[in-house]
């Protein structure tokens, strides 16, 4: 019984204390936001474009690959995300008949390329995007087209293809007689076959028109069409189904594209995979066809190009957007793809919205971005405001400021500088070629030297100096199988303690086919260090030439067995890791003589075998800590394996959470702080500040809650962190050093004032800049100015205080302070107080106002930082360095200070003068009349306009007194990087004497 | 089977009537913490004087306000005086910091979004007979914790959506979108420091804008106010 108590009372021990630490949650950090570096450049796959007219404005919604949902309301002059906190992968959007606020969102990409991503169900939206209803069809992974019923809103039908990579009952045609409360399937084939379209006759709603489609994808090969691909028709909505086969290709069928043209609803087209595929065209409701034309410009990849739409007025006017843009004039009989003009659609076309009361203004979603064109297609202009891009890894360097590279899915390679003057632009991201992009990756000692890489390990080196560029694939040597190269290569550059035989420092750049490659001499030359890596498996290798598909598709997305991570030890260059993407985990301790497969430990962890390995993080703590990311869902299954070993890759422990969900991509660990760690996934990015004991999604870093995190990267020097997504581009979030101080720190604390860096006193480059009509979209350039950041365990109603003191202990600034709950954050622009300014007059965006607003700037030095929160107080000193380097030499700010101050003071004097005067004419005005007062208060009167400006009259400033001169001055001074010359100050000189004249009549007139 | 079509009728008509239920407790609940709709429904006209704080610099404001007759607030920036007058007709604004030196009329748009501020009682007591609709849009997380989410659409086809801390029942955050020129602007506001006044009732003393915070300082019920001020003459 005792033993009982003991027991208990312990444990109640551990929940008292267990309760003191506050449940975390990312919202604690929401400070440590993210910016959003997008960018707009190339923007990204779009799979869906619906609008309606609200408001006279035209309303668009933009269904991405990878990031989300985008509304405009003003015809595609700007965007702005609206599904941020669900499934970004989006594969159909529908407006309800009549509104431009109900829209149904079903999740998942339709088009089954090897890349696409995975849906989470049906949305729907009743006030434009602000708020969503998830309605269900959870499983269907992939969504293709929603039809509602023109004549009954309350009518809609979802066709889902349903997964990809496996078999499953979550797929073909739903509806619903509810507006999306209840779902039925009316149609449904088998395990393997989905529905890939659907239309609804437009004045006989009872018609429905569907195709099912049978496919498969794996590592390795993939499968569109078989027995279960179909053309059907209902004419009860959906209650019974006729196969339709008159005049249709004969054999297994594909996939099979419908549309009903608009205005001629007898007629209806369809495109059918099939061996000769073709478009057909049916001028009775579907019963009999007549094949129109199978020009290859329309039939080619039909698992990846599914839009067929003919003008809702012309019944002549087709359009086939597809690799290129196709268009006909005589109902499908003949088309042309001619663009005029310089802006053509980047190719490969997934969604056309045509405007119906403008019908020659076409919206054109591509693999790159959305087009519009005010001539039925003929010419195009981009819209560049759609930060999309599909990234699929990120590399940084050491320049200042350092700049980020990357690849993107059908977008080639580029890089940009992390910040610019006046944020990051369209235009300041610069193409290094490729096709699809990958790895980009600089030269580990020199930077101007990059690789970079096409699918299939289409590699080159571009020297950045010359701009030329030079293919370095390792060619196939005697003795060696045919090289297979991942659609994804690894290109991995690392430093290395060798040196040429002219005696200078080498750097190692590796990449991998099924062996690794190893090149000292930037890729001239390789060294094959390693056997096939793979399981060599021949059944599991590309199997796309010989593919029971009715359509081929050999793009190298298919190569398999193949090397898919590499990671060097940064001070071992004898230590690499290997990761294969048939679930080989291969290791060597003697620069690639021998090599250990270590992939047997992860049965043990759960691990299916066969997972791609995606990611291989060294522990930079502790030499036996290993963690790997595994990849599992081209076998359908789409759980998070990230492990974590800590006996040199022997045994593997797989982290567990509820909250981790998407197959996982990436993991990286804090070389600073062991106990924090980042993992990307499919569906996340999440944070550990336990070492992987509980993870947090990020939901209040500005990232999208289940964005697709491909990349993650710790900068060395500024401890930034960089996200590579692929959907949304880029993210940084600056300087992680406070999410380590707060890690290290004991949170059951009410209140902690974390130490702050020593700040040396920086600017960022104010020119030169892009021209601002070409920005598209800008991210945000980097914040530079001292931070402090202090934790509140509860959040605080009152305001938080912030005083600084100087060296000399004099109170120099005032600065409020949040209350959240968790980290707060406020930054400090090296100003102290600014003075008060004299009052009168309209002074509303001149430069008396501003006065008001900037303080100067202060000396370098000590400051003592006072942050007090309610009854809790605490402190900090931040060390303010000069930077000699970028002219703020001691010296220099010591002398801009004194100059500020000299001015700063002649502000005050004035206010105080100002204020007496008022003060003054105010008691004169109460006293009894007579001619001495009278010619007191006129004199005094005329006085103050000599000081104040009391005429304007237009919106600019119409004349210029004591307080504008030295406002005007003042403002100089305090916007300064550098102090005035000697020549200048004496400027100051003449504003002091004026101000001593001013003060001698002053005191006459009282 | 007839028996298990039942239960599954009832099923369905309970999670309906739930989901309606849902949306008037939240709303009951609300309105009992800040004081009952019968104290409210007493306030006919409030008077309001607090400050904005903005980049650390506090402007001062006094609202003054007649139950659904008009609305005036009055502040001061550095010399310049800043307007903002609402009536159920018309409203004018005066901001010499945005370029405007005099009252000026504003557009129909803006003062559409305005109207429903001429409800100096809380929007929620006695919503029905105000003309409003609600709907009980779930649960939905907002800086980690669970709020009851709900939407309001005044007669005046104004829409905001409230987070309802789930268990003081106070109202955390609201948010709502302007339209203007056809564009919607989205904005957010959440509401600090419930105090409660003389009469019993309880009102927010600050609101959190992001960039802006609104803090009142005293707040008076009932007093005169001269009809005067709202002519934007």
């Amino acid at each position: 019984m005792r033993v009982l108590l003991v027991a208990l009372i312990s444990g109640i021990g551990m929940l008292l204390h267990a309760q003191n630490v506050p449940s975390f949650n990312t919202a604690q950090f929401q400070v440590m936001g993210a910016r959003a570096l997008g960018p707009s450049t190339m923007s990204g796959r779009i799979t869906a474009i619906e609008g309606a007219y609200a408001d006279a404005q035209l309303n668009l919604y933009v269904g991405t690959a990878g990031g989300g949902i985008w509304k405009s309301q003003n015809g595609g002059q700007s965007f702005a995300p609206i599904f941020d906190k669900y499934n970004q992968s989006i594969g159909a959007l529908a407006l309800e008949p009549g509104s431009a606020r109900v829209v149904y969102a079903g999740t998942g990409e339709s088009n089954m390329r090897n890349s696409v991503s995975i849906g989470a169900g049906l949305y729907k939206t009743t006030d434009g995007g602000s708020n969503w209803q998830k309605l269900g069809l959870d499983s269907t992974e992939h969504i293709s087209k929603i039809a509602i019923d023109p004549t009954d809103k309350k009518v809609v039908y979802v066709a889902a293809p349903g997964p990809l990579f496996k078999s499953s009952t979550h797929r073909g045609l739903y509806k619903s007689t509810d507006a999306g409360k209840t779902w039925e399937k009316i149609l449904y084939i088998n395990e393997n076959t989905g529905c890939a379209d659907i239309a609804v006759h437009p004045t006989n709603p009872k018609i429905v028109f569907a195709s099912t489609w049978e496919f498969r994808r794996k590592a390795f090969s993939f499968v569109s069409g078989g027995s279960g691909s179909a053309f059907y028709k209902s004419v009860d909505g959906g209650k019974t189904w006729n196969k339709l086969t008159k005049g249709l290709p004969e054999g297994n069928l594909g996939r099979i594209v419908v549309t009903i043209n608009p205005s001629k609803p007898s007629q209806v087209l369809a495109l059918v995979e099939a061996k000769e595929s073709a478009l057909y065209q049916s001028n009775d409701e579907g019963e009999t066809w007549t094949k129109l034309t199978s020009a290859t410009g329309l039939t080619a990849r039909p698992f990846y190009f599914s839009t067929l739409v003919v003008d809702p007025k012309d019944p002549k006017r087709v359009y086939r957007p597809a690799y290129d843009f196709n268009y006909s004039n005589d109902g499908g009989a003949t088309f042309a793809n001619t663009v005029i003009g310089g802006v053509a659609p980047h190719a490969d076309h997934h969604a056309l919205w045509i405007n119906p009361s403008n019908t020659d203004m076409l919206f054109l979603g591509t693999d790159g971005g959305v087009y519009l064109s005010y001539n039925k297609g003929v010419t195009w202009q981009f819209l560049n405001n759609l930060p999309v891009p599909q990234f699929y890894h990120v590399s940084i360097d050491n320049q200042s400021p350092y700049n980020i590279y990357g690849g993107l899915q059908d977008n080639n390679n580029w890089m940009a500088p992390n910040t610019a003057p006046g944020g990051v632009a369209a235009t300041d991201w610069k193409a290094l070629g490729g096709g699809d992009g990958f790895w980009v990756q600089p030269d580990a000692i020199d930077e101007k030297i990059i690789y970079a890489e096409s699918q299939g390990g289409d590699m080159y080196r571009i020297n950045l100096r010359t701009g030329l560029s030079a293919g370095i694939k390792p060619k196939k040597q005697t003795g060696e199988d045919d090289h297979r190269w991942n659609w994804n290569t690894p290109i991995v550059t690392a430093k290395s303690n060798t040196k040429s035989a002219t005696g200078k420092s080498q750097s190692n750049l590796y990449v991998g086919a099924q062996y690794l490659f190893r090149s000292r001499d930037n890729g001239r030359n390789w060294e094959r260090i390693s056997p096939d890596l793979t399981t060599n498996n021949k059944s599991i290798q590309n199997k796309a030439e010989t593919s029971e598909s009715v359509t081929g598709d050999n793009t190298s997305a298919e190569n398999h067995c193949t090397i898919f991570t590499i990671v060097q030890h940064p001070n071992n260059e004898n230590i690499i890791w290997v990761g294969t993407d048939d679930g080989n985990l291969m290791f060597t301790n003697n620069g690639g003589k021998t090599w250990t497969n270590k992939s047997n430990a992860f049965a043990k962890a759960g691990v299916p075998a066969n997972a791609w390995i995606s990611s291989i993080e060294l522990s930079s703590h502790n030499a036996n800590r290993i963690f790997v990311t595994l990849d599992h869902h081209m076998y359908g299954d789409n759980t998070t394996y990230a492990l974590v070993s800590n006996d040199g890759g022997n045994s593997f422990t797989k982290f567990e959470s509820e909250e981790l969900t998407g197959f996982a991509h990436i993991i990286r660990e804090d070389p600073k702080t062991p106990e924090l760690l980042f993992l990307g996934t499919e569906s996340g990015f999440f944070i550990s500040l336990n070492a992987g004991k509980t993870w947090m999604r990020s939901k209040y870093q500005n990232l999208p809650w289940y964005s697709l995190v491909r990349d993650i990267k710790i900068h060395p020097s500024t401890n930034d962190l960089i996200i590579a997504t692929h959907g949304r581009g880029i993210y940084i979030i600056d300087d992680i050093q406070p999410l380590r101080e707060m890690v290290k720190s004991d949170l059951s604390k009410p209140f902690l004032f974390y130490p702050i860096q020593p700040f040396k006193y920086e600017y960022g480059a104010q020119y030169p800049q892009a021209a601002s009509n070409l920005v598209g979209y800008a991210g945000a350039s980097k914040s530079l100015a001292p931070t402090f950041y202090y934790y509140l365990k509860e959040r605080s109603n009152d305001v938080v205080k912030i005083d600084i003191y100087n060296a000399a202990n004099q109170k120099i600034k005032d600065l409020n302070g949040t209350g959240l709950k968790g980290l707060n954050k406020v930054f400090w622009t090296l100003t102290s107080n600014p003075p008060r300014v004299a009052k009168g007059g309209f002074v509303a965006q001149s430069s008396i106002q501003y006065a008001g607003f900037y303080g100067p700037k202060v000396p370098a030095g000590k400051y003592r930082i006072v942050v007090k929160a309610g009854k809790d107080s605490s402190e900090q000193i931040l060390t303010v360095l000069p930077n000699p380097a970028a002219g703020l030499s001691e010296m220099a700010l010591q002398k801009l200070h004194q100059q500020s101050m000299r001015v700063f003071l002649l502000q005050e004097q004035l206010a105080d003068m100002v204020d007496t005067i008022d003060v003054k004419l105010a008691a004169w005005n109460k006293m009894p009349n007579s001619d001495e007062i009278t010619q007191k208060i006129k004199a005094m009167d005329s006085f103050k306009r000599e000081l104040l400006e009391l005429n304007r009259k237009s919106i600019f400033f119409d004349e210029t007194k004591f307080r504008k001169k030295i406002s005007d001055f003042y403002l100089d001074l305090v916007t300064a990087l550098e102090p005035l010359s000697e020549g200048q100050e004496k400027g100051i000189n003449v504003l002091e004497a004026e101000m001593k004249g001013f003060k001698t009549r002053f005191k006459q007139l009282l | 089977m007839k028996k298990v079509l039942l239960s599954i009728f009832v099923l369905v008509a309970s999670v309906i009537s739930l989901s309606a239920q849902t949306a008037e407790e939240v709303i009951n609940k609300y309105v009992t913490a800040i004081g009952g709709a019968d104290k409210w429904s007493k306030i006919q006209s409030l008077k309001v004087e607090g400050q904005i704080e903005v980049q650390g610099i506090a402007i001062p404001f006094t609202m003054q306000a007649v139950h659904m007759k008009g609305m005036r607030v009055d502040a001061e920036f550095q010399g310049s005086k800043i307007i903002d007058i609402v009536t159920p007709t018309k409203g004018w604004s005066q901001n010499p910091l945005m370029g405007k030196t005099s009252l000026e009329a504003i557009t129909e748009d803006e003062l559409k979004t305005k109207l429903d501020e001429l409800d100096v009682q809380d929007e929620f007591v006695n919503y029905k007979e105000k003309g409003s609709t609600v709907e009980y849009l779930g649960k939905e997380e907002e800086e980690g914790t669970s709020y009851h989410k709900l939407k309001l659409v005044s007669k005046n086809g104004n829409e905001k959506v409230y987070f309802f801390d789930l268990t003081t029942g106070l109202i955390y955050k609201e948010e709502s979108t302007v339209k203007q020129q056809g564009q919607e602007i989205k904005q957010a506001v959440k509401y600090l420091d419930y105090q409660t006044l003389e009469n019993g009732i309880k009102m927010a003393f600050k609101s959190d804008m992001g960039m802006m915070m609104m803090v009142t300082k005293k707040v008076t019920i009932n007093p005169t106010v001269d009809a005067a001020i709202f002519s934007g003459n």
